[in-house]
């Protein structure tokens, strides 16, 4: 294939989904419109398919023109349709955009030429097309031509994640300058202050570096901003869950949205939208009653699903409620593979284990007891974490914190036996020095009594093998995730620091404790600390050093 | 603060040099005769490990390093003794007597990281000290003795004379591409 073509073909499929989403979000709330504005809708579905049609046509793509045709037809006249008709056609319709994703799918799946003397076209096409690839939402691009890498007339341009990637790294490496170019100039102004004559000229070198300092952190802002996507791309995909999932289990549900113009980080995108589609699938199964039994609990025959996002202070909140009727916990409790095994003393968090379902039979959607677990592991390990709320007879809520950004990490600086160490703020709960009279031990663990709670130690020289006993003095970070508590003992605490997360290369393993690096100002290297694996590593036995 | 400056200017100066010429002399070589067995001297760069000198091909090696801060990664595979970092790129550092089943020694003044490419991944090779970049011509070199079995011996393709001294020629695939587990060596 020739490379042209390919780079043409790749922006006809990222545009085709997006025209797909679209269409399917349209489709999925024309019921619920007015005459006005489903007539309305109907023309916007039809304009869509047009142009998708036109394109597929000049692409040569005769299977995807035909069914953007079928479409069309099949849209045609839904706004003065009768209720049974417009449902009918409705279902229909959704048919046909899976068709159509499905041969979006396979043109993207297509090997690249074999054998082609020429480089290979540096943007492959979108593996995914249900993944909201461009940056921002796209408004009706009535006649977008297609020019490859643009997307003219609307005042918005196309660029690769990659670019973007290079961006945040060229970022990175001034943060580290800046705080280089601080330290020589906070040396230099104490120099001419002990008497040397430049000490005006020190005064401009140090109001220039504030200036600078300033706009170096307005442009970091720009730039994580550039990597941010708006939730909405995910909405679409919910409702269509909610639709197919509600006419299975014969429940009547609605979808209400709100905050979808919270920006999330494209890194996380995929995490955030696993874990909604599983929360959402999981609302309309086991949380929302069918329309007989809610009538007689007198609630409404139609449930809703409220799906709230926000950014609350450092991190995205993502809030999935249903009215139903709550989590049963006498039935919770008696699945626990091991009742003595909660260490939490919230017993709804069981939920979150492996095995345990609310429901009775496993079918295809839901019930194996494996989603829960799945979501939090997911979540965590990017970072965040579920917690869960439920009222019996009133409905459950299901909150995922996700972070802002995955690029900066505001992280606290430990030393530990001459080694830094960065730990992401985020699941420090609290920091203080150690007291003897707050340590004690328990069946060979050692433990910190902090606020009528016992918490097992984990003294880091220990566990990263820098130590050969566990320390009495020092300070203790509390790291706080899901259901497990740590008591991180350390030599130090040097600061927060807002530091650039580095990966670190496979050929060093996959340590245990550690998510990856950081430079910091003076040009160390120190490793990140990932809260998730040290909360799971055992604490540290007796011996005192 | 010395890790401001990691690297040696005058070492890597030199490489560049080195690699330059060798980059013209190449593209020379495969204008005029591009069916022509690759028989010219090729460049390497010498280097001790244990009281041996070793040698790699020129190509890859991007930058020569003094040792400076290397930060230990804890539960990390033997030959892994941390990372470093090179222009805001961290970057891992192998100890290459350990990886070719050498003694374990302790890094001294003389201690130089070879920084070199491998597709696209920066690797960092702990070494003893550096000696040169040389010419070395293959068809002087000799396959090293079939009955002698060392753990370095997978990766020693051939060994070469040079003065007094002879140079152990090592494969630069076997060197660089770390896939395989790297606690088994």
């Amino acid at each position: 294939m020739d490379p042209a073509f390919r780079e043409l073909l790749a922006d006809f499929l990222s545009e085709g989904a997006e025209r797909t989403d679209k269409v399917e979000a349209l489709l999925l709330r024309l019921a619920e419109a007015d005459a006005a504005s489903r007539a309305e809708r109907v023309l916007a579905i039809k304009r869509e398919l047009h142009t998708l049609k036109g394109n597929a046509g000049m692409m040569g793509l005769p299977a995807i023109q035909a069914l953007a045709h079928e479409l069309e037809d099949r849209v045609e006249g839904l706004d003065s349709a009768e209720p049974a008709a417009l449902a009918a056609g409705i279902e229909l319709s959704l048919d046909g955009i899976d068709r159509l994703r499905t041969l979006l799918g396979e043109l993207a799946a297509v090997p690249a030429a074999p054998a082609s003397p020429e480089p290979a076209s540096p943007e492959p096409a979108s593996p995914e097309p249900a993944s909201p690839e461009p940056v921002g939402a796209q408004p009706a691009a009535h006649d977008a031509p297609l020019v490859p890498g643009l997307s003219t007339g609307d005042g918005r341009i196309r660029v690769p994640y990659g670019k973007i990637d290079e961006l945040v790294d060229l970022q990175a490496e001034t943060l580290v300058l800046r705080t280089r170019l601080l330290d020589a100039v906070t040396t230099g102004r104490r120099a001419a202050r002990e008497g040397s004559a430049h000490a005006d000229d020190w005064d401009l070198v140090s109001d220039a570096m504030q200036a600078l300092e300033k706009s170096l952190e307005r442009l970091q802002d720009r730039i994580i901003q550039l990597g941010m996507v708006p939730l909405e791309g995910l909405f679409g995909r919910l409702r269509r869950i909610v639709h197919d999932e509600s006419l299975h289990e014969a429940k009547r549900i609605e979808l209400a949205v709100r905050g979808g113009d919270t920006p999330i980080d494209k890194a996380l995108l995929e995490v955030a939208g696993d874990a909604l589609g599983h929360l959402v699938r999981n609302a309309v199964i086991h949380g929302i009653e069918t329309p007989g039994t809610r009538r007689a609990c007198g609630k409404p025959s139609t449930g809703t699903v409220r799906l709230e996002a926000a950014v609350v202070s450092n991190e995205v909140r993502l809030d999935v409620h249903d009215d139903g009727g709550g989590i049963d916990l006498e039935r919770l409790q008696q699945q626990a593979p091991e009742p003595s095994s909660t260490r939490d003393d919230d017993p709804l968090s069981l939920v979150f284990e492996a095995g345990v379902t609310s429901r009775g039979d496993a079918d295809l959607s839901a019930g194996r007891g494996v989603g829960l677990s799945a979501v939090k592991g997911s979540v965590e390990r990017a970072g965040g974490r579920v917690d869960v709320r439920s009222e019996p007879g009133q409905g459950s809520t299901f909150t995922i914190h996700l972070p802002l950004t995955t690029t900066i990490l505001r992280s606290l600086l430990l030393n530990a036996d001459g080694e830094t160490y960065a730990l992401p703020l985020a699941s420090v709960t609290e920091g203080m020095r150690l007291e003897p009279q707050s340590l004690h031990r328990v069946n060979e663990a050692r433990v910190l009594r902090w606020r009528g709670r016992v918490l097992p130690l984990l003294d880091l020289g220990l566990a990263f093998d820098t130590a050969s006993g566990s320390r009495n003095e020092g300070f203790a970070v509390i790291v706080e995730l899901g259901s497990r508590t740590r008591a991180v003992v350390v030599d130090g605490i040097a600061g927060i620091r807002d530091i650039v997360v580095k990966s670190l290369d496979p050929i060093v393993g996959q340590p245990v404790g550690i998510s990856g690096s950081t430079i910091l100002g003076d040009g160390r290297v120190i490793m990140i600390l990932d809260p998730a694996s040290l909360v799971a590593l055992p604490p540290s036995a007796g011996r005192p050093a | 603060m010395s890790h401001q400056k990691p690297q040696d200017p005058s070492d890597s100066e030199r490489i560049y040099a080195f690699a330059d010429a060798v980059e013209a002399e190449n593209q020379a070589a495969a204008s005029a005769a591009p069916a022509a067995p690759p028989l010219r001297p090729e460049t390497w760069i010498t280097f001790e490990l244990s009281n041996e000198v070793f040698a790699l091909p020129i190509e890859p090696v991007r930058e020569v390093l003094r040792v400076t801060d290397i930060t230990r990664v804890p539960h990390a595979p033997n030959p892994v003794r941390g990372v470093t970092q090179l222009r805001g790129r961290v970057i891992p550092v192998v100890d290459l007597g350990l990886r070719l089943g050498l003694p374990a020694r302790s890094a001294g003044r003389s201690s130089r990281i070879l920084v070199a490419e491998s597709r696209g991944r920066l690797l960092g090779l702990l070494v003893d000290s550096v000696h040169q970049v040389i010419k070395l011509d293959r068809n002087r070199a000799q396959t090293p003795p079939e009955d002698v079995v060392t753990p370095s011996s997978d990766f020693v393709t051939a060994v070469y004379h040079l003065g007094a001294r002879l140079v152990l020629m090592l494969d630069v695939d076997r060197t660089l591409i770390l896939r395989e587990p790297l606690d088994a060596a």
